[in-house]
């Protein structure tokens, strides 16, 4: 009897605790993404009108400019 | 949980930009400010509109224009630095508070400010170098080789693994940044410069440890509120 309870629950929780597993996974990269995204849009973009814009924090923070 | 880093990440990202931009503007800004006097008649020409506008009114605009662009541009930039924390909280999966934030504060500051400021050292505007381009690329790989190398070799004990970091760290200090010895020297003088390098890198510090303090706080606060 306490086997079959024990068959059951296993997977379930394995079930569970994968799932939990893929969400954590996909929100890193998300977040990741997200996170490179901003700073390549800020510190790395090359066009003259961002350029102006973005020219203090790029030298400030050592990214490469002009 | 995503939910939670993207609120830490803007929370964070926005507090350390607005403290560091104001650090910024009485550290770094005035001596940007000092070497963009002798970048001009440079190729590149940020005084042509300081020059162009005699007019004290459109002067005191465009300093407003400047210092609002440089706020919103550390917004973002300190809003995605913030994100890369956050994510490194996760994958750790190690207990996290200011003093841990700290600590993966000074791991960003070694993958984006020192490691790659070994090859390309900060450049005061004037200054002359090679084309941008080239420059990002090894920049990108150095970010990329120091945080492999330092992640890997700080999480993973064992030796061997631990070498090849060591070695991945310091690969692209041996392919070399590109050469900007055979290039005349700026027109900005050695004392700015120098002044320049050692307050870029000190501020960047204080920038790095803020940002990881204000992550593990507000990344603390949150687990809390959303555990109980």
């Amino acid at each position: 009897m306490g086997d079959n309870i024990q068959s059951v629950i296993v997977p379930s929780e394995l079930q569970k605790d994968h799932t939990s597993r893929m969400t954590k996974a996909m929100s890193v990269t998300a977040i990741v993404i997200f996170g490179l995204s901003l700073v390549w849009f800020a510190g790395m973009t090359n066009a003259e009108y961002l350029h102006d814009g973005t020219h203090d924090t790029r030298h400030s923070l050592v990214f490469p400019c002009h | 949980m995503l939910i939670r880093m993207i609120q830490t990440g803007l929370l964070a990202g926005f507090i350390t930009a607005v403290i560091y931009s104001l650090i910024q503007s009485v550290t770094v800004t005035p001596i940007i400010y000092e070497a963009e006097r002798y970048e001009v008649g440079s190729s590149i020409d940020h005084n042509s509109t300081k020059l162009a506008t005699k007019d004290k009114g459109d002067y005191l605009r465009e300093e407003i224009k400047r210092y609002s662009l440089t706020l919103l541009t550390n917004i973002v930039v300190s809003i995605g630095f913030a994100f890369l924390i956050v994510a490194g909280f996760v994958i750790s999966k190690r207990k996290i508070n200011p003093k841990e934030g700290i600590y993966w504060g000074i791991f960003g500051y070694f993958v984006f400010i020192l490691f790659p400021a070994l090859g390309l050292p900060p450049e005061v505007p004037g200054s002359v170098s090679t084309p941008v381009e080239g420059r990002q690329i090894w920049w990108v790989c150095t970010v990329f080789a120091t945080s492999v190398g330092m992640g890997f070799g700080f999480f993973i004990k064992n030796t061997y693994v631990r070498l090849i970091c060591i070695f991945v760290i310091i690969l692209p200090h041996l392919i070399g940044a590109p050469n900007i010895s055979d290039l005349k020297p700026g027109l900005v003088p050695l004392e700015i410069a120098t002044h320049y390098v050692v307050w870029t890198l000190f501020t960047s510090l204080v920038f790095w440890i803020i940002l990881g303090a204000s992550s593990g706080m507000i990344y603390k606060r949150l687990s809390i509120s959303s555990d109980n």
